[in-house]
């Protein structure tokens, strides 16, 4: 009991100082901010770059009132027509005419002009040939434990991973784990083959060592905290969804070296990785 | 350059035909008689495309369907009916009325006993509400569907009973509508009913969030 | 020393910034490579795919109060029909008319619902309203589904989050929106496993860039 209460009063001083709210959202806006401001340096230069101007060699490009299918058409820029392209959203461009009228057109059909040099612009995009060399991901995976004594736990992780080449990469994975009894956490570094990232489907084999803690819930009962190694392999599939977006579904595999024996658990999980 | 809307290019079709026939007509004419010239003037009507609107019709009768999270309880279907009057364009009123049934506490499974009667488990409320449009325009469902759509503020003050009070309590909240066809209106609305509640001997102003959806005729 | 685990862990929300600022950089950088194929043009074009916002509004936590929220978060537009979101908030619970008559359920400490999650949207109906003025802006009403954690009661439980929106881009750049969402997880503060629904109601003003 006197045990359970140093414990509870150490997690209290640590809670106190990581979640009081007024402190953490401050401290979390903090962050956001500096994040924020260092964006910007790396975007603009000294002096803004001149307005892009473009000449239309399509039979004409419909101009919407808003970046979005539904929107309705106003008007029509026609061939030999130039126009100024003002901003860019998700798939689509604001483009002013000269004479002055704004609107939005379909990224597809922007990207089949030219500039007044008469060269074809080549406007950024993430086509799958650029997503392919991006080397950086950073993701988020959900799941749930399907055998073992951790059965029925819902997990969800963060990762970080580097490939510098085009078969294989490595991450590192932040996981919590919870269920009614027990809430945990783990940390992996991992290794990915992936052979035919070129293909838009694309399986991958995992591979890695962690460690896992397991702690009890709600904190009402004592804590109870057991640090484990585990190492871990299994396989998921990739699929690219745009832009630099991937999807990925998969089944792991994990033996957890406890003091008395090996426990073995399982966890499939989709997750959502963005490369860059 | 207007895109226009299928149905109404029936509309363009036939003024173009009337159009057409009245120039034969002229031309006709002219050839006839070539002293005197008749110019029959086509009457130039070609009809906007519109989507629909609520426009002549002033009433709304509706059924609404949506969940209903009680304070110190838990959140459970709420139905009910509402009839709405559009006083002018801005400014509509509405009365309606909807009940939740709340069931128990979850409290009331641990200790074991029901702090409250069956009858009062019912979370029920008559209300009426006024309603103003800050926003009109239209939404797009894809590429083909579009909808005349309103965003309106909504206030009103109500008689709730719940939990053995009988009391006076008002709702604030914000509704989009969708027009869907000349007689059928869609409402997705939010709002919180706030009532001076009183329960285990602790008197309060509760917050209970409503989210509804309700499909009304025009009439 | 085992703590320092614990502490990465209470702190995850950090790496979700690093994410989101890593989508804005990536965003960037893909304008920055361009333009080598044509060495005289830089097509600097400008983009607008995230907005950060804060937002508050009402929570209705499941057998106790109904709270005031705040929170913030960050969307990332990723075509014209879906985006991705990042939220993040707090309320503080104050006693329940059960815990005043029959006592507290938990200590000072765990009476803060802190919630964070990552939603996929997708934007129902796109439109354009008019305010009072004849100028034309951009909305859109959504619905959102998405994972994530909340913390209350000393559980810390894996959350699954619903909701509907709508969003007007009040000046340019300035989005307001209306939002409705339901947080479901299961908890065992009160009974045994229960599935809890916790609504809410919340406002909010965004800036995108």
């Amino acid at each position: 009991m006197q045990n359970s209460k140093r414990q509870s009063s150490m997690t209290g001083a640590i809670r106190n100082f990581c979640m009081k709210p007024s402190t953490n959202l401050c401290q979390f806006i903090g962050l956001l901010i500096i994040c924020l401001y260092s964006i910007p340096i790396n975007a603009a230069d000294s002096h803004p770059p001149p307005p892009l101007q473009l000449k239309v060699i399509d039979p004409y490009i419909e101009l919407h009132t808003g970046p979005g299918v539904g929107y309705p058409i106003f008007y029509t820029i026609e061939q030999g027509d130039n126009v100024i392209v003002l901003t860019k959203r998700t798939a689509w461009y604001e483009l002013k005419t000269l004479d002055g009228q704004t609107g939005w057109a379909k990224a597809s059909q922007v990207a089949r002009t030219l500039l007044p040099t008469g060269e074809p612009v080549d406007l950024p995009s993430i086509s799958y040939g650029d997503y392919l060399k991006n080397s950086w991901r950073v993701g988020f995976k959900a799941g749930e434990f399907t055998g073992g004594e951790l059965s029925g736990s819902d997990t969800f992780s963060y990762s970080v991973g580097f490939r510098p080449l085009s078969w294989a990469g490595v991450e590192l994975e932040f996981g919590n784990f919870f269920n009614s009894e027990i809430k945990g956490s783990y940390q992996s570094l991992n290794i990915l083959f992936e052979p035919y990232s070129e293909w838009k489907l694309s399986p991958v084999i995992i591979v890695g060592k962690g460690s896992m803690k397991l702690d009890s819930q709600p904190e009402l009962l004592p804590l109870n905290i057991d640090k484990n190694n585990f190492t871990t392999y299994g396989i998921s599939v990739n699929y690219y969804i745009g832009r630099n977006f991937v999807l990925n579904s998969g089944f792991q595999k994990y033996t957890l070296s406890t003091d008395f024996n090996d426990e073995r658990l399982e966890r499939w999980n989709i997750g959502f990785n963005a490369f860059f | 350059m207007r895109i226009l809307n299928i149905p109404n290019l029936s509309l363009i079709f036939f003024a173009g035909m009337i159009h057409l026939f009245t120039l034969q007509t002229a031309a006709a004419e002219e050839q006839d008689d070539n002293t005197s010239v008749t110019i029959i003037e086509p009457s130039k009507k070609v009809s906007q495309p519109n989507s629909a609107t609520v426009d002549a019709e002033n009433f709304e009768l509706g059924l609404f369907y949506g969940s209903l999270s009680v304070e110190d309880f838990a959140t459970n279907p709420v139905k009910g009916i509402y009839l709405n009057y559009h006083i002018t364009s801005n400014l509509s009123a509405q009365v309606s009325y909807g009940s939740s049934d709340v069931g128990r506490a979850t409290f009331e499974d641990v200790v074991g006993g029901d702090f409250l009667s069956e009858k009062d488990e019912e979370f029920s409320y008559i209300q009426v509400q006024a309603g103003y449009q800050i926003l009109h325009g239209r939404s797009f469902l894809g590429a083909k569907r579009r909808f005349n759509s309103y965003l309106y503020v909504m206030g009103g003050i109500e008689s709730v009973q719940f939990a053995r009070n009988d009391e006076i309590g008002f709702s604030f909240g914000a509704r989009y509508k969708l027009v869907l066809t000349d007689s059928l209106t869609l409402n997705i609305d939010l709002q919180d009913h706030i009532f001076e509640r009183e329960f285990i001997a602790d008197k309060k102003f509760t917050n209970n969030i409503e989210f509804t959806i309700g499909l009304n005729a025009l009439f | 020393m085992e703590y320092w685990f614990q502490r990465i862990l209470l702190n995850i929300k950090y790496f979700v910034i690093l994410f989101f600022c890593t989508c804005i950089s990536s965003t960037f950088a893909e304008q920055a490579s361009e333009g080598s194929t044509i060495p005289e043009q830089s097509v600097d074009i400008d983009t607008e795919y995230f907005d950060v916002g804060i937002f508050t509004g009402l929570l209705n936590i499941e057998d106790f109060n109904s709270e005031l929220v705040k929170g913030i978060n960050m969307t990332f537009n990723a075509n014209e029909d879906f985006f991705i979101q990042f939220n993040y908030l707090e309320a503080n619970a104050s006693l329940s008319s059960f815990e005043l008559s029959q006592g507290r359920f938990f200590a000072e400490d765990d009476r803060t619902f802190t919630h964070f999650d990552f939603l996929l949207g997708y934007n129902l109906f796109l439109g354009e309203h008019f305010m009072s003025d004849s100028i034309t802006r951009l909305s859109s009403f959504y619905l959102v589904a998405g994972i994530g954690d909340t913390e209350f009661g000393g559980e810390e439980s894996f959350t699954y989050t619903l909701g509907l929106g709508y969003q007007i881009a009040v000046q340019r750049n300035i989005l307001v929106r209306i939002d409705f969402r339901d947080y479901i997880y299961k908890t065992n503060i009160i009974g045994e496993n229960n599935s809890t629904h916790n609504t809410q109601l919340s406002a909010g003003v965004s800036f995108l860039f």
